[in-house]
């Protein structure tokens, strides 16, 4: 039996996984006890209030709802309002990168006419990777020595603590420096030409960084659910690859 | 929305990456390039150490000094009973107390 599934399921399921992760991750991390007062408010705005649980048990509802919609609803239309309202009082209160570009997505399948806003996506992947390896070459980072810095900032990563001092701040650092740049470089030009080989570069290089840094499970889901829609446009046995040109 | 507005769109986004990327005075995609060695302690009145990743939520990652001295207003303030607090980070050249009642960074 055939196993088949179009672009956009694929692209939704993978979203829906990165919704969740998030969810899972925020619970996990604590940011209940920061609205109710137990821990500090880690990368808040300082102008925007931060609200109290009540706030944010609504946030994370429609953050499950809107996730729960993406996955299952044909429309999907309602699922990316709720996650994308859900990311705008979520970003009022904690900044990050990962949720800047999940906000960035949800905003651009909301509001982007139907014609565009995949290619929306895709165009902000090829940003993403250039400008992080753009900020990447300076000399502290290429000489290894962010890494060392990472080792002992980084707790509780999945990989462990042995594995994070083995990789993170081994005396090959300043290699692992040049690859990862390398591989942001490269991921760009490999989804552009050969999108599959550019595809399992992204799944294998962020769910490495998700085993060395805590609390990006829900970035690495993202990058790969953003990297599916350079695929054809039915995936599985028979793969069409009708739609791999980046258009 | 036409294919120009959309061009247009993406080269402002790109403009201003690119400016972020120059003058770091615009959000832009760096990630991790800039770490800085942070090691400190906060110890108490008594010289008990005070572990600062408590008051933190577990994915926080201190990545600049500049970061935890906020922080350490608010554990001042949670832990009243226990001040002054001794903040020292060497290698950034910090060493200052907080006092009873006020938990003010030194500038």
């Amino acid at each position: 039996m055939k196993y088949r599934v179009d672009q956009s399921t694929l692209f939704y399921r993978l979203l829906s996984l990165s919704l969740f992760s998030l969810l899972v991750e925020e619970f996990c991390a604590g940011t209940w006890e920061i609205h109710s007062g137990q821990l500090y408010p880690w990368r808040h705005f300082a102008f925007v209030p931060l609200y109290g649980t009540t706030w944010l048990f609504i946030e994370w509802l429609l953050l499950g709802v809107g996730a729960l919609l993406l996955l299952f609803s044909r429309t999907r239309s309602w699922g990316t309002v709720f996650t994308g309202v859900s990311l705008v009082f979520g970003f009022s209160q904690r900044v990050s990168n990962h949720r800047l570009l999940m906000l960035l997505v949800l905003l651009y399948l909301v509001f982007f006419p139907v014609q565009l806003k995949f290619k929306a996506v895709r165009y902000q992947l090829l940003l993403v990777y250039l400008f992080a390896a753009v900020h990447k070459m300076n000399a502290a980072f290429l000489s290894g020595e962010v890494f060392l810095f990472l080792s002992r900032a980084t707790h509780d990563s999945w990989a462990g603590d042995y594995w994070v001092r083995q990789v993170l701040a081994g005396p090959e650092a300043h290699v692992l420096a040049w690859m990862i740049i390398g591989f942001e470089l490269l991921i760009p030009v490999l989804l552009l030409r050969s999108p599959w080989f550019g595809f399992v570069g992204v799944g294998i290089m962020h769910l490495g960084f998700s085993l060395f840094i805590p609390g990006i499970w829900c970035y690495s889901f993202l990058m790969i659910a953003m990297a599916s829609l350079f695929l054809g446009q039915q995936i599985g046995p028979g793969l069409q690859n009708r739609n791999a040109q980046f258009r | 929305m036409k294919n120009a507005s959309f061009k247009l769109f993406f080269a402002t986004n790109a403009l201003l990456c690119l400016a972020g990327a120059l003058t770091r005075s615009f959000p832009s995609w760096g990630m991790f390039e800039r770490i800085e060695p942070v090691q400190f302690r906060l110890t108490d009145s008594q010289g008990v150490n005070i572990p600062v990743e408590n008051y933190l939520p577990r994915d926080a990652l201190i990545l600049r000094v500049a970061e935890i001295l906020p922080v350490l207003r608010f554990i001042c303030l949670r832990e009243e009973a226990r001040d002054p607090l001794h903040f020292v980070s060497v290698n950034s050249g910090l060493d200052f107390f907080l006092e009873k009642g006020k938990c003010e960074i030194p500038r």
